[in-house]
């Protein structure tokens, strides 16, 4: 068993294109004036397709946070323990995220963090996060 | 409480390791004994309502059931709503007796999830509600979703990882009692604080089992209450809350579609959540079922745990719940997993649960909830 690789779809293609080039994109409703996250055809909210894309800072902070001891498969078995934390950046949407570099366990809510891009396969980039020491 | 629908038979099978089970084979023997328990015979049965199978998935698993069953009924379909598939099946059932479409509704959930996919299997195959590009790349699996939920609402509302204990710990007494449980063996808090972390900070003994069994009911118009062989439970209202799927879509970890649902249900029926007597809540998780009751108001917010480590969910405690062990200790075979929380309610009810029967309740409350607090759905029934 293999860690799953996220296969873009036409909603997400330019989101995982900007994590090729080190950038972290998301939707705001001009409407609405309001961030969305995951990428989707429409507001969430007023339902107006008029979503605009933009780039984060990809500045945030932990919102929750656990350190994973069984993994859902093999393949993640062998990296535990590992984190998985959910993030707030500071544009106001929410990502999930590992962070790599955590130096204690557990991770507090509240620890500043960067999103960094993992290459996970040939043309794939993750987001992750790191923690601003 | 205007309602023509009562549950007129249950039954719910040994739930635990049963070697040689099957997914259709569980659901036979649910059925059968659902339909005799309420006075009937299979061709009184002129409607079918299934959930789902991960060891045999299908796609129309409730046309493979009465094709397997022999059932030729009017109305015959599946429901996919996760934990709350249970409750969402008795609604939908009321709903099609209520409008004069059937007269008996068979529901019936059942799964050989431990002997059929072995607990690794059922925990991967369970990772899949995890959404395929945002979530599962990071090694997200159900337990540590709710584990999320867990950390933010610790933190929130001060709940101690004891106070969490208290609630395995409880659900394990009542399984005690109960001979049809998957675990009966005694547990201390102790015990929960030792057992492995599976994703902080929720433990091995946080979460629900992963079982074989199935339960089934049968949901008829309230015209035949005269002839049952059992006393009679009214399904008095229900209600719905369906927020999101994937936990990062949540549009909040402390306040769930459980609120709406119980909110709508409680209007319904014209009751408080204080009118209460028993309640059969929806706990794969011990934080599960915490964060429910508070989200639902039965306590206030940050006191459950405290309650719950004085006794509050016990069979002589202020709210008895999951009387016969939960997800946590009775056991979880997936969607029969919530079908067991309503007919335990109903065995409440008909003061027919022995070695563990609370005293006289009249009025009960139900509640499933599906994927990671996303779908919810709660039930009022009263003893008739």
């Amino acid at each position: 068993m293999t860690r799953p690789i996220p296969r873009p779809t036409s909603e997400t293609e330019y989101f995982w294109q900007g994590c090729l080039q080190n950038q972290l994109r998301f939707q705001h409703c001009p409407s609405c004036d309001q961030p969305q996250f995951p990428p989707r055809i429409r507001c969430h909210s007023c339902h107006k397709d008029s979503l605009v894309w933009r780039e984060s800072t990809k500045r945030g902070t932990v919102y929750s946070s656990t350190t994973v001891m069984r993994g859902p498969n093999k393949a993640f078995q062998d990296d535990t323990p590992y984190v998985i934390a959910l993030i707030d950046l500071e544009e106001g949407f929410r990502i999930m995220a590992n962070i790599v570099n955590a130096d204690s366990l557990p991770v507090e809510i509240g620890t500043p963090i960067q999103i960094i891009f993992e290459s996970v396969a040939d043309q794939t980039a993750l987001p992750q996060a790191k923690i601003i020491y | 409480m205007s309602t023509s629908a009562i549950i007129s038979g249950v039954h719910a099978t040994q739930v635990g390791r049963l070697e040689g089970s099957s997914c259709l084979s569980l659901h036979d023997e649910a059925a059968v004994a659902a339909i005799s328990d309420a006075g009937l015979k299979p061709e009184d049965i002129d409607g079918v309502i299934c959930a789902y199978s991960l060891t045999e998935p299908h796609l129309m698993l409730a046309s493979w059931f009465s094709e397997f069953f022999g059932l030729s009924p009017n109305v015959c379909f599946a429901i996919q709503a996760g934990g709350a598939t249970g409750a969402v099946m008795v609604s939908q059932a009321a709903a099609l007796v209520e409008n004069g479409t059937c007269q008996h509704v068979l529901v019936v959930a059942g799964d050989n999830r431990l002997t059929g996919l072995s607990r690794d299997g059922a925990v991967y195959a369970l990772s899949q509600v995890g959404h395929a590009q945002f979530e599962r790349p990071y090694g997200m699996s159900v337990p540590s979703a709710y584990a999320l939920v867990a950390s933010r609402y610790m933190h929130e509302y001060n709940v101690e990882s004891s106070q969490l204990a208290a609630i395995a710990v409880t659900m394990r007494e009542h399984a005690a009692r109960n001979p049809g449980a998957h675990r009966r063996e005694s547990l201390s808090i102790k015990d929960v604080l030792n057992s492995p972390m599976i994703s902080s900070p929720l433990r091995r003994l946080d979460c629900s089992l992963i079982s074989d069994g199935a339960g089934a009911l049968v949901v008829s118009t309230g015209r035949a209450r005269s002839d049952l062989p059992n006393k009679a439970v009214k399904i008095v209202s229900s209600g719905q809350g369906h927020t999101h799927e994937h936990i990062i879509a949540a549009p909040s970890l402390t306040d769930f579609g459980c609120k709406q649902s119980s909110e709508q249900a409680f209007g319904k029926a014209g009751i408080l959540a204080s009118d209460i007597d028993i309640a059969q809540i929806y706990d794969s998780f011990t934080i599960t079922l915490l964060v429910e009751l508070e989200s639902i108001g039965f306590f206030e917010r940050g006191e459950a745990g405290a309650a719950i480590a004085n006794g509050a969910l016990k069979l002589d405690g202020r709210l008895p719940c999951n009387t016969h062990g939960g997800l946590l200790s009775h056991g979880h075979p997936g969607a029969a997993g919530g079908v067991f929380h309503v007919i335990e309610a109903v065995t409440q009810l008909r003061h027919k649960g022995i070695g563990r029967q609370v005293k006289n309740p009249e009025l009960a409350f139900v509640h499933g909830d599906g994927g990671i607090l996303s779908a919810h759905c709660s039930l009022i029934l009263a003893r008739d």
